[in-house]
Formats: structure tokens, sequence, C-alpha cells
């Protein structure tokens, strides 16, 4: 942003020069009117509040106009291209490019690659130990639900279509919730919260969380039987739980559901949908 | 990851744009006198962006007629395939209505003694050829990046799980795709007829890619190359006179991609992190082509570009970013103009 503003500095300076003024007036009413609250709210109107602030600024040619400042900078610089021009040319286009490594921003804006891979490995060995994928005899692909760690409950969602969960990703990435009408009942919000305390309390050391789950699940009046309970009518097939995971929550887990799970690739199945029939039997 | 299906899905879809908007642009060639100026002005990326244009605008009605006739997805993906088809035979029959009359023309011009039109390469100007590798080489780096390095910002979205909700279900929302369960309330109507998806979910049943790998992967290049050539049209719209400038242009560009990839929704950010998605097909492939189009004059191309938008991204019941773009820029043109005649 601070490049653009430069460059529209830049481009109104030498404005006796330029060919290209109604994109350059554009360029620079459109910025104000982005800028000047009373002109932003009614562009947030115009894209329906739907959008964040941030998207008002797509009728802004900010990429543009920077390289088009940028471009008639080297062009004076370089007296139009010319080799023989170095002298002066050269150490403009090295502070340009000094000035743009400046404005770099050097984090990824969120993407955390390495995460992302190492969840969406973990996630394929959980979906084939679960058997996710397999062919029902009319041919279709077998619908398993599964109540998972919630980046796990992510990639499966985007790795399987088959996959069923209790509740997606809209529950804790808040701008998908317009996408849909549809809310969560309250029970089905427990069992989020439920498996959020045992994602915050998974450790690699010996630390006993157990004094502050019992404080988080007081404070947010949560109990393992119930969420079990809620996770069997919601049709959860299998419940997958870490296996470093706190054993006070892993001992309630299994006295709620009556299932001895199994383990592998690190985390414990618990097989409700075969317990829910032999329950019935 | 096995990028060579991958990167191959993404030249076929190219290579069918711009099959269709050649095809399109002999057809206004044929139209008449008036667009024949426009076809000779033209070059490879317009061709591409207007065939854009167009695959969008097929999917967007085979998209909105399944949704409002509550057709199977199947059934979406083989009426596009149907109109797809129409339309590449129509682009073919062009094609060679082109190649015979361009060869009755050449004979004509042989026998006349006139020499033929050359078409501009890269010129002989080493310091044009420089710039240009220079270009192609960051370019080259940054498609790298995007397909080996960038990862997905996937946070506010649910393309992936929509499209693989559509093949799994054989059916276009009929479930939530954040759960896979039928919804109980539904899905707003603004985004049940936005295309994007169902475009991407026939892109999987063709090429038998999973969804992620085609939203996540395969449209990425797509849209990344469909940006770079709006762009180019905008460094041919600013700088006619000059191929050099034009080509430092782009390579301002894409030092500014790269400058603004580490920052939350600056462009270069959604070129290399989340480049599958609507916003970003608007704000890199359609308003950029809207400035090139608006600098040029070609004010009924741009009515295209905001058709489009509104068949991907919906702002105020489809009048778009695109509209109040191509409005701003023709009225400071405008008043350019009067500038200038005053």
């Amino acid at each position: 942003m601070a490049l653009f503003l430069a460059a529209l500095l830049y481009l109104w300076l030498h404005w006796k020069q330029e060919n290209q003024r109604g994109l350059l007036r554009y360029g620079t009413v459109s910025a104000l009117c982005c800028i000047l609250p009373v002109t932003a709210v009614p562009l947030m109107l115009y894209q329906t509040r739907f959008y964040d602030y941030e998207w008002i600024w797509s009728i802004v040619p900010v990429t543009a106009l920077t390289a088009y400042a940028g471009t008639r900078v080297m062009a004076e610089y370089w007296q139009g291209f010319r080799r023989e021009a170095w002298r002066k040319g050269l150490p403009v286009t090295a502070g340009l490019l000094v000035v743009a490594l400046l404005c770099c921003g050097w984090n990824s804006g969120g993407v955390d690659r390495d995460g992302e891979k190492a969840w969406k490995e973990q996630t394929e060995s959980v979906l084939e130990v679960i058997g996710a994928g397999r062919e029902e005899p009319s041919g279709n692909a077998q619908n398993i639900c599964i109540w998972a760690p919630h980046r796990m409950m992510e990639y499966a969602r985007r790795l399987d279509g088959s996959i069923l969960l209790p509740y997606g990703r809209n529950m804790w990435d808040e701008a998908l919730g317009a996408y849909s009408y549809d809310t969560y009942p309250e029970d089905v919000e427990q069992m989020y919260l439920w498996m959020s305390v045992v994602e915050e309390t998974c450790t690699e050391d010996d630390f006993d969380f157990t004094e502050i789950i019992l404080d988080e699940m007081e404070e947010q009046q949560l109990s393992t039987g119930e969420c079990m309970n809620t996770a069997r009518q919601a049709g959860v097939d299998v419940l997958v739980l870490p296996e470093n995971m706190n054993h006070m929550l892993l001992n309630e887990v299994v006295s709620a559901t009556g299932v001895q799970p199994e383990q592998s690739s690190g985390y414990y199945f618990f097989n409700l949908r075969v317990t829910e029939k032999q329950v019935r039997r | 990851m096995n990028l060579f299906p991958v990167l191959l899905l993404a030249l076929v879809i190219l290579c069918l744009c711009a099959f269709l908007g050649n095809g399109a642009r002999i057809f206004f060639y044929l139209a008449g006198k008036r667009h024949r100026n426009r076809m000779q002005g033209s070059g490879w990326a317009d061709a591409l962006l207007t065939g854009e244009l167009i695959l969008t605008g097929l999917a967007g009605t085979a998209h909105v007629a399944a949704v409002f006739t509550g057709q199977s997805f199947s059934r979406c993906v083989a009426f596009f395939l149907g109109i797809m088809g129409a339309a590449l035979l129509l682009a073919a029959v062009l094609f060679l209505f082109c190649l015979i009359g361009n060869g009755v023309t050449r004979r004509e011009k042989k026998e006349d003694g006139e020499p033929s039109a050359s078409h501009g390469g890269i010129g002989s100007d080493p310091t044009e050829r420089f710039l240009t590798g220079l270009f192609w080489i960051l370019v080259v780096s940054q498609l790298f990046f995007l397909l080996w390095n960038a990862g997905v910002y996937a946070a506010g979205d649910m393309t992936v799980e929509a499209v693989g909700s559509f093949l799994e279900t054989d059916g276009i929302y009929r479930v939530d795709p954040m759960t896979g369960r039928a919804y109980a309330e539904g899905i707003p109507s603004r985004l049940k007829i936005l295309c994007l998806p169902t475009l991407y979910g026939i892109l999987c049943r063709l090429s038998g890619l999973s969804p992620e790998k085609v939203v996540t992967a395969a449209a990425p290049v797509w849209i990344f190359v469909s940006s770079y050539a709006a762009f180019f049209c905008v460094g041919r719209s600013l700088f006619p006179e000059s191929r050099k400038k034009s080509i430092s242009f782009l390579i301002a560009v894409v030092i500014i991609m790269w400058a603004g990839c580490g920052f939350h929704s600056m462009d270069g950010f959604s070129l290399l992190y989340c480049g599958y998605r609507g916003v970003t097909v608007r704000n890199l492939v359609l308003i950029p082509y809207v400035f090139s189009l608006g600098l040029r004059k070609r004010w009924k191309t741009v009515l295209l570009c905001i058709l489009a938008e509104a068949c991907i991204v919906w702002t105020l019941y489809g009048l778009g970013a695109g509209l109040l773009t191509a409005a701003g820029l023709f009225l400071a043109e405008r008043g350019r103009r009067d500038g200038r005649a005053s």
C-alpha cells in the first residue's frame, strides 16, 4: 500500500508528462473512495456486506498503477532503456528493488505449509485405518461419519467426499457461517468444545493437565458422557482421539461409550457404530 | 503430488480457452468491418481471456440450468459438454473458414507482389531480449513456488468440499459441503448460482483427478497464466508505443506480486496462495482485463467481463466490482477527452 501511494504521488508530480491521465484520475478517486469512511461505507453496502472491508479495494488498480509508475521511473532514468544510461539507471533500479524488498511480507500470510502437509498425511493414514472410500455392494462409496481433532476433520472432508462429520469447519471458521442458513444445536457445539479441550491438553511430556481440564469442563459445563451420547445421536461411526491425550479423559470416554479403543497411527479409534448394533442386539 | 496430470489439465484448459477465444475473434472479424481493426490489434492474450470469458459463460449456463431444474450433476456435466462441444465445433469451422480465406488472400497478395505482413515476436534489440528473458525467469520461478512451495490458504472458503460433495452426491448443493449431511435450512441463493465449483467439478469428472488436485493445483496454475495474460494486455494498453516498456511493466508486476505474497488480501497473496477462488479470478484476471479493455475503448467486451464476474462472484445482485470499475474508468476517460476538447 505504501508503494501504491508513493506511485500515485510520483505520477501526480509528473502530471504534465502523463499519457494515462484517465487511469490516474480513476486510480486516485477510487483509492480515496476506499480510504474515506463517507465513501467506503456505500462501497461496503455495494458489496452487500458479505465481503470484508479489504475487498472494496478490488476496484482500485493497485498493482497496475504501482507497476506503471515503476516502469515510468525506470524508463526515465534508463533514458528509454538504453544500455548507455546505466550510470543513472542502475542505482535507481537497485533503489526500487530495495524498496520493494523492504515492503515484502516475510511471513506466509497465515499459510502453514509444513503443518498442512503433516495434517494431510496423518488424515490420509487415519482414513486408511477406518476404511474410508470402501465401496458398498451397490457400488457407491460407503459413508462413514467421523468425529476427530478439528484439523483432521477438515482434511478428511477435503480428501474424501464420502466422509461425514457431526459438525464442519464452519464451527471454527466464522467466515464460513455466511455460506449456509443452518446453525448447529447446542449439544453439537458442546461436542466441539469437548474436542477443543482434548486438543488443547494433548502433551508430549509428562505434564498432567487433569486439574486444568476439570476446571475448563466445569467452566464450560461439559460432560464427557453427554458428549458421547450426542455423538451417537448425531450418527458418529468412528471417534478418533490422539494418543497423547489426557488419560483421565480417555478413561471417561471408554466408560461412557463402553468401547475399548484400537490403537494405530498415533490415534485411538472408537468404533461407535459396531457397539450401537451390539447394544441393539 | 504427481504434478504431471495437474499441469496437463491446466494446459488443456488454456489451449481450449485460446481456441475458443480465437474462434470468437474470427467470428467478430467475419461479423463486419467495424471489428476488423480490433482483430488485428488483439493478440494471444486477448484470445485466451476471451476464451475464458466464454468458458465461464458456458459453465454458468450449465450450472444455473441444473440448479433451477433440479438436475443431477451428471446431467449438468453432459449439458456442459454439449454446449462446449457446440462452441468448439463452431470455433473449428470458423478456423477452417479463416485458413481457407487466409490462403486465398496470401495467394492474391503473392500474385500482386505485396510483401506478407510480419507479426511481432521477440525483437532483435538485445535489451528487449534481456528484459523478456528476465520476465520469463521471474514468472517461471513464481510458478515453481506456486506448484512446490506455496501451500493453500483455505480459511473462509469451501470450494474443495463443495466440489467433493457435488461428485459424491451427484447433485449440486444437495448436502452441506462442510459436513456432508443434508441441509436443514439451505444455502443462500446468491451462492447457489455461482458456477466456479461446478466448473471445477466438471474438470474433476472429465480428468479423473481428485477435487483437491483440481482446485488447489490445476486451477491456480490456469488462473496464474490468465492473470499474467491480463496484465500483459494492460501493459500493451499502457505502453502501445514501446515493447520494452510493456515488458518492464510486466517485470514490475511480478516483483509486486512477490512483494505482496506475505500479506493477506494483497494480489500476490491471492495469486500464490488462493488462486482458485472467485475473488482471485475477479481481482487478477477480470478487473485488469477490464482496465486493459477500457484503455483500448473496447467497452462491449467489458460487458462480457461483467457477466463473467456475475457467474463467479456475487456482489450487489451481480453488478459486481467490474461494473463499478468500468463505469469509473469510462467517466475518467470521458473527463480526459472533454478536457482535451475544451
